[in-house]
């Protein structure tokens, strides 16, 4: 779907060229998620096996695909020229698929045991462990800040120490 | 016979949902695919110089914060008739590696190795330069890396924001952006771009900074070389042998006597066009593509639902 994305975008439609390049380039999304689930996982201690535990996991990612589709519409609309109108916009309404993601993934938790603490540390641990990692790779780089860029290292060294505590 | 459970009912909407929802990702892909032909490329000889179409801004998706790969830059550079492009990634220059090998195996664009040293107050270009420079360096030591290296250093989008970083090196820039997308979504903009490119007098350069929305080339920059190579090109730029179309009139910049042969000929013109006109099989394949998705994620929700 981020591949289609991509697509639209540069192009106005859905051509085999960008798809292919496009989910390539953003490959390292779903690879995030899945090493972060792979230690929540880890922690949780589940009977389920990873790979059935991981496919409910990713289920949760259904608001983020509305919010895309949304998208789609959005820049099927758009003329070229004012394609880099969504940035904005994805800014804007990011916040709203993040608490519903949020939200599906609290309940997934509670409802496989696990008390309301436990569930909000997993979530904590997930996204802290899968944003890090997607923005070191995406924008880890181009961010304009050196200090921004230390913040990654920091945050890398906390999550690396509560790990040790935690195994 | 009992009818059958809700649940079950479920589970057959959302498989038959799901099938209808690939067969139409299926024909959006299909129909796009069909309707993606490669903007015109000419090969255009002006005032004794070959023409060629470039665009010396662009980010890849490798630690760059684009959308396509270094090798599908290249490749969408041919499809955007574009005759060289420099792939500038923040502050390193391996996509830009990985670009020029990919494009020299298939025959594809010029791919300059650039870098884009994104800091406050000013982002310069590196283009042609050969290993990455320190953007840490204080911006006149950055030019000065840059022209050491053999390259041309170039002001991006130089706004009002960015004039400050810019004041003490306004006599060592080979080029500034006069053409940018940017301008295009804020118009307000351009004036500042056009009073900047004023006071630089350095050569005139069209960019599409592409990140993923948008067209890459859709700024370009029509570079008057007498070789076609990566070297010709860098010797035009430092010459300030170029045209660019920009801004909300499509106003022309660049070298005054260029200009007038470019604008006597009007094929320069003509390529520049920021109309991307949307066919029929374009709308046909974003409706298949957009009801494909919308389909398949609500299938996705039925079945997990129904599990």
């Amino acid at each position: 779907m981020l591949g289609c994305g991509v697509s639209l975008l540069g192009s106005g439609r859905f051509t085999l060229r960008l798809i292919l390049d496009g989910t390539l380039s953003f490959a390292f999304v779903p690879l995030c998620q899945l090493a972060a689930f792979a230690v929540v996982h880890r922690v949780q201690r589940s009977g389920l096996p990873f790979r059935v535990a991981a496919d409910r996991y990713f289920a949760t990612n259904t608001p983020w695909l509305w919010w895309m589709v949304g998208l789609l519409v959005v820049s099927a609309m758009l003329p070229a020229v004012r394609a880099g109108s969504v940035l904005p916009l994805v800014l804007m309404t990011a916040p709203l698929p993040i608490a519903l993601s949020v939200r599906a993934d609290w309940r997934l938790f509670r409802r496989d045991g696990r008390t309301r603490g436990q569930a909000a540390m997993d979530i904590a641990l997930e996204r802290a462990i899968a944003w890090s990692l997607a923005f070191a790779y995406f924008l880890g780089l181009a961010i304009t800040s050196r200090d921004a860029l230390y913040l990654f290292v920091e945050a890398g060294q906390a999550i690396a120490e509560f790990s040790r505590a935690v195994f | 016979m009992r009818p059958p459970s809700l649940l079950h009912r479920f589970r057959l909407r959302a498989a038959t949902a799901g099938q209808a929802g690939v067969w139409l990702l299926v024909a959006a892909i299909t129909v796009g695919t069909l309707s993606d032909r490669p903007r015109p490329r000419q090969e255009i000889s002006l005032g004794g110089y070959r023409v060629l179409a470039a665009d010396f801004h662009t980010h890849s998706s490798t630690w760059s914060d684009g959308s396509l790969t270094p090798w599908g830059l290249a490749l969408d550079a041919r499809y955007q008739g574009l005759d060289a492009i420099a792939i500038t990634g923040h502050r390193q220059t391996q996509d830009a590696r990985w670009g020029r090998w990919f494009s020299e195996r298939i025959g594809g664009p010029i791919v300059l190795i650039g870098e884009e040293l994104p800091e406050i107050p000013q982002h310069v270009i590196a283009v042609g330069i050969h290993s990455t420079v320190d953007s840490a360096l204080p911006v006149r030591e950055q030019i000065a890396e840059i022209h050491r290296q053999g390259g041309v250093a170039i002001a991006a989008h130089p706004g009002e924001f960015f004039w400050k970083g810019f004041e003490p090196v306004m006599d060592q820039l080979d080029g500034t952006e006069i053409c940018h997308p940017y301008t295009f979504e804020y118009p307000d903009v351009h004036p500042e771009i056009e009073e900047f490119a004023r006071r630089a007098d350095a050569a005139a350069i069209g960019s599409s900074d592409t990140h993923g929305p948008g067209r890459l080339g859709m700024c370009r920059t029509f570079v008057f070389v007498r070789d076609a190579t990566a070297e010709g090109i860098l010797e035009a730029i430092r010459a300030k042998r170029t045209v660019v179309y920009g801004g909300p009139a499509m106003k022309a910049y660049g070298d005054p006597e260029l200009i007038r042969i470019a604008e006597a000929d009007g094929r320069l013109r003509q390529m520049a066009n920021i109309d991307y006109p949307v066919s029929v099989l374009d709308r046909l394949s974003q409706i298949l593509g957009i009801g494909g998705f919308a389909m398949l994620v609500a299938r996705r929700r039925e079945f997990y639902r129904a599990k």
